[in-house]
Protein backbone atom coordinates (compact mmCIF):
# COMPACT_ATOMS: atom_id res chain seq x y z
CA UNK A 1 0.00 0.00 0.00
CA UNK A 2 1.69 3.49 -0.92
CA UNK A 3 0.76 6.76 0.40
CA UNK A 4 0.59 10.47 -0.17
CA UNK A 5 1.48 11.43 3.53
CA UNK A 6 4.68 12.84 2.52
CA UNK A 7 2.97 15.17 0.15
CA UNK A 8 0.48 15.85 2.03
CA UNK A 9 2.22 17.00 5.08
CA UNK A 10 4.50 19.48 2.56
CA UNK A 11 1.57 20.70 1.12
CA UNK A 12 0.35 21.83 5.06
CA UNK A 13 3.32 22.64 6.10
CA UNK A 14 3.54 19.99 9.32
CA UNK A 15 6.45 18.89 10.09
CA UNK A 16 6.62 14.64 11.22
CA UNK A 17 6.62 15.13 14.94
CA UNK A 18 3.63 18.07 14.61
CA UNK A 19 1.37 15.66 12.99
CA UNK A 20 2.05 12.61 15.80
CA UNK A 21 1.10 14.96 17.91
CA UNK A 22 -1.87 16.00 16.36
CA UNK A 23 -2.99 12.48 15.90
CA UNK A 24 -1.45 11.18 19.51
CA UNK A 25 0.68 8.53 18.50
CA UNK A 26 4.86 8.80 18.02
CA UNK A 27 7.27 10.46 15.16
CA UNK A 28 8.27 6.78 14.68
CA UNK A 29 4.99 6.22 14.40
CA UNK A 30 4.60 8.46 11.60
CA UNK A 31 7.63 7.86 9.92
CA UNK A 32 7.13 4.07 9.70
CA UNK A 33 3.84 4.85 7.99
CA UNK A 34 4.99 7.77 5.19
CA UNK A 35 7.63 5.04 4.23
CA UNK A 36 5.10 2.10 3.98
CA UNK A 37 6.35 -0.09 6.46
CA UNK A 38 3.45 -0.05 8.62
CA UNK A 39 -0.25 -0.02 7.52
CA UNK A 40 -2.59 2.41 10.26
CA UNK A 41 -5.65 1.08 11.39
CA UNK A 42 -8.80 2.26 9.92
CA UNK A 43 -9.59 4.94 12.80
CA UNK A 44 -5.66 6.81 12.48
CA UNK A 45 -6.06 6.54 8.90
CA UNK A 46 -9.64 8.38 9.38
CA UNK A 47 -7.76 11.15 11.49
CA UNK A 48 -4.88 11.95 9.23
CA UNK A 49 -8.05 11.74 6.42
CA UNK A 50 -9.78 14.52 8.63
CA UNK A 51 -6.65 16.33 9.58
CA UNK A 52 -5.45 17.17 6.35
CA UNK A 53 -9.27 17.47 4.73
CA UNK A 54 -9.32 15.10 2.24
CA UNK A 55 -11.03 11.60 1.42
CA UNK A 56 -8.73 8.51 3.24
CA UNK A 57 -8.51 6.71 -0.79
CA UNK A 58 -6.43 9.93 -1.68
CA UNK A 59 -3.83 9.62 1.04
CA UNK A 60 -3.78 5.60 0.40
CA UNK A 61 -3.92 3.76 -2.09
CA UNK A 62 -3.76 0.01 -2.86
CA UNK A 63 -0.43 -1.20 -5.02
CA UNK A 64 -0.26 -3.50 -8.14
CA UNK A 65 0.33 -6.47 -5.94
CA UNK A 66 -2.24 -5.88 -3.23
CA UNK B 1 -9.58 -4.68 26.18
CA UNK B 2 -6.91 -2.31 26.87
CA UNK B 3 -4.67 -3.58 29.39
CA UNK B 4 -3.18 -1.83 32.49
CA UNK B 5 0.54 -1.98 32.09
CA UNK B 6 3.30 -0.73 34.65
CA UNK B 7 4.85 2.93 34.33
CA UNK B 8 8.16 3.15 31.81
CA UNK B 9 10.18 4.22 34.47
CA UNK B 10 10.11 0.23 36.25
CA UNK B 11 12.25 -0.76 33.09
CA UNK B 12 15.63 0.77 33.83
CA UNK B 13 16.04 -0.95 37.19
CA UNK B 14 14.34 -4.01 35.97
CA UNK B 15 17.05 -3.88 33.41
CA UNK B 16 20.03 -3.22 35.17
CA UNK B 17 19.11 -5.98 37.68
CA UNK B 18 18.66 -8.58 34.79
CA UNK B 19 22.06 -7.21 33.28
CA UNK B 20 23.86 -7.85 36.49
CA UNK B 21 22.64 -11.39 36.77
CA UNK B 22 23.52 -12.32 33.01
CA UNK B 23 27.08 -10.38 33.28
CA UNK B 24 27.86 -11.55 36.95
CA UNK B 25 25.39 -13.95 37.95
CA UNK B 26 25.07 -16.80 35.62
CA UNK B 27 28.96 -17.17 34.85
CA UNK B 28 29.57 -17.29 38.66
CA UNK B 29 26.93 -20.19 38.41
CA UNK B 30 28.26 -21.66 35.35
CA UNK B 31 32.32 -21.31 36.62
CA UNK B 32 31.18 -22.98 39.94
CA UNK B 33 29.42 -26.00 38.37
CA UNK B 34 32.30 -26.80 36.51
CA UNK B 35 34.63 -26.24 39.18
CA UNK B 36 32.40 -28.94 41.41
CA UNK B 37 32.52 -31.27 38.27
CA UNK B 38 36.27 -31.27 37.80
CA UNK B 39 36.50 -31.82 42.07
CA UNK B 40 33.55 -32.71 43.49
CA UNK B 41 35.46 -32.02 47.09
CA UNK B 42 35.91 -28.71 46.28
CA UNK B 43 34.02 -25.62 45.78
CA UNK B 44 34.95 -22.35 44.64
CA UNK B 45 31.65 -20.98 46.19
CA UNK B 46 32.10 -18.71 49.70
CA UNK B 47 31.41 -20.54 52.75
CA UNK B 48 28.52 -18.15 53.70
CA UNK B 49 27.05 -18.62 50.27
CA UNK B 50 27.20 -21.85 50.53
CA UNK B 51 25.35 -22.49 53.34
CA UNK B 52 22.73 -19.64 52.28
CA UNK B 53 22.30 -21.11 49.01
CA UNK B 54 18.52 -22.68 49.00
CA UNK B 55 17.56 -18.88 50.65
CA UNK B 56 19.67 -16.92 47.99
CA UNK B 57 18.32 -19.29 45.27
CA UNK B 58 14.91 -18.37 45.94
CA UNK B 59 15.46 -15.07 46.60
CA UNK B 60 17.41 -14.94 43.27
CA UNK B 61 14.21 -16.94 41.20
CA UNK B 62 12.07 -14.40 42.86
CA UNK B 63 14.14 -11.01 41.54
CA UNK B 64 14.62 -12.63 38.53
CA UNK B 65 11.13 -13.52 37.78
CA UNK B 66 9.90 -10.14 38.74
CA UNK B 67 11.99 -8.62 36.87
CA UNK B 68 11.03 -10.02 33.86
CA UNK B 69 7.40 -9.35 34.41
CA UNK B 70 8.17 -5.68 35.06
CA UNK B 71 10.01 -5.72 31.57
CA UNK B 72 7.24 -7.72 30.20
CA UNK B 73 4.16 -5.77 31.45
CA UNK B 74 5.60 -2.25 31.75
CA UNK B 75 4.74 0.87 28.89
CA UNK B 76 6.91 2.24 26.44
CA UNK B 77 7.44 6.17 26.61
CA UNK B 78 4.57 6.23 23.69
CA UNK B 79 1.83 3.96 23.80
CA UNK B 80 0.45 3.91 19.97
CA UNK B 81 -0.77 1.29 17.65
CA UNK B 82 2.67 0.40 15.95
CA UNK B 83 3.68 -0.62 19.61
CA UNK B 84 1.07 -2.71 19.95
CA UNK B 85 1.56 -4.22 16.90
CA UNK B 86 5.23 -4.74 17.18
CA UNK B 87 4.20 -6.46 20.82
CA UNK B 88 1.89 -8.34 19.11
CA UNK B 89 4.67 -9.49 16.43
CA UNK B 90 7.20 -10.03 19.07
CA UNK B 91 4.76 -12.74 20.88
CA UNK B 92 4.10 -14.49 17.70
CA UNK B 93 7.78 -15.06 16.86
CA UNK B 94 9.32 -15.81 19.99
CA UNK B 95 6.13 -18.38 20.78
CA UNK B 96 6.64 -20.11 17.49
CA UNK B 97 10.59 -20.31 18.08
CA UNK B 98 9.74 -21.84 21.52
CA UNK B 99 7.48 -24.12 20.03
CA UNK B 100 9.56 -25.30 17.32
CA UNK B 101 11.98 -26.05 19.79
CA UNK B 102 9.98 -28.32 22.18
CA UNK B 103 8.39 -29.92 18.84
CA UNK B 104 12.28 -30.76 17.71
CA UNK B 105 12.92 -31.99 21.85
CA UNK B 106 10.05 -34.18 21.47
CA UNK B 107 11.25 -35.84 18.25
CA UNK B 108 15.10 -35.96 19.54
CA UNK B 109 13.56 -37.58 22.48
CA UNK B 110 11.86 -40.55 20.81
CA UNK B 111 14.63 -41.20 18.17
CA UNK B 112 17.14 -41.53 20.76
CA UNK B 113 18.78 -44.81 21.74
CA UNK B 114 17.46 -46.01 24.89
CA UNK B 115 20.82 -46.26 26.83
CA UNK B 116 21.00 -42.59 26.16
CA UNK B 117 17.34 -42.12 27.26
CA UNK B 118 18.44 -41.40 31.24
CA UNK B 119 21.28 -38.80 30.26
CA UNK B 120 18.83 -36.89 28.32
CA UNK B 121 16.19 -36.63 30.32
CA UNK B 122 18.56 -35.80 33.09
CA UNK B 123 19.37 -32.20 30.89
CA UNK B 124 15.37 -32.27 29.58
CA UNK B 125 14.73 -31.76 33.50
CA UNK B 126 17.24 -29.22 34.01
CA UNK B 127 15.82 -27.14 31.13
CA UNK B 128 12.23 -27.74 32.92
CA UNK B 129 11.64 -23.87 33.01
CA UNK B 130 13.22 -22.80 29.44
CA UNK B 131 10.09 -22.31 27.71
CA UNK B 132 8.51 -20.13 29.60
CA UNK B 133 11.45 -17.78 30.31
CA UNK B 134 13.39 -18.63 27.12
CA UNK B 135 9.56 -17.00 25.54
CA UNK B 136 9.81 -13.69 28.05
CA UNK B 137 13.82 -13.19 27.21
CA UNK B 138 13.12 -13.66 23.18
CA UNK B 139 10.17 -12.04 23.45
CA UNK B 140 11.92 -8.72 24.91
CA UNK B 141 15.05 -9.10 22.51
CA UNK B 142 12.81 -9.16 19.58
CA UNK B 143 10.43 -5.95 20.83
CA UNK B 144 13.18 -4.11 21.85
CA UNK B 145 14.91 -4.80 18.75
CA UNK B 146 12.13 -3.91 16.45
CA UNK B 147 11.66 -0.44 18.50
CA UNK B 148 14.85 0.25 18.44
CA UNK B 149 15.31 -0.29 14.66
CA UNK B 150 11.85 2.20 13.71
CA UNK B 151 13.85 4.76 16.07
CA UNK B 152 17.35 4.11 13.83
CA UNK B 153 15.55 4.52 10.69
CA UNK B 154 13.27 8.16 11.97
CA UNK B 155 17.07 9.31 13.18
CA UNK B 156 18.32 8.36 9.57
CA UNK B 157 15.06 10.24 8.02
CA UNK B 158 15.69 13.31 9.95
CA UNK B 159 19.62 13.82 9.33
Amino acid sequence: MKNNLKVERARQRISQQELADRLHVSRQTVNAIELGKFNPSTLLSLKMSRLFGIPVNELFFLEEGD
Amino acid sequence: MQMKLLPHKVQKPAGIFLLVCFVLVFPMIFFSLVAATKDPSSTSIPAWIDSNTPVLARLFVIAFTLSLAALLFSEEKVEDEMISHLRLRAVAVSAIIVIAFKLIEQIVWVLLPWDFTDSFRDIRNDFKGVGVNTMIILYLLIFKRSIRKYSNRTDEEQS
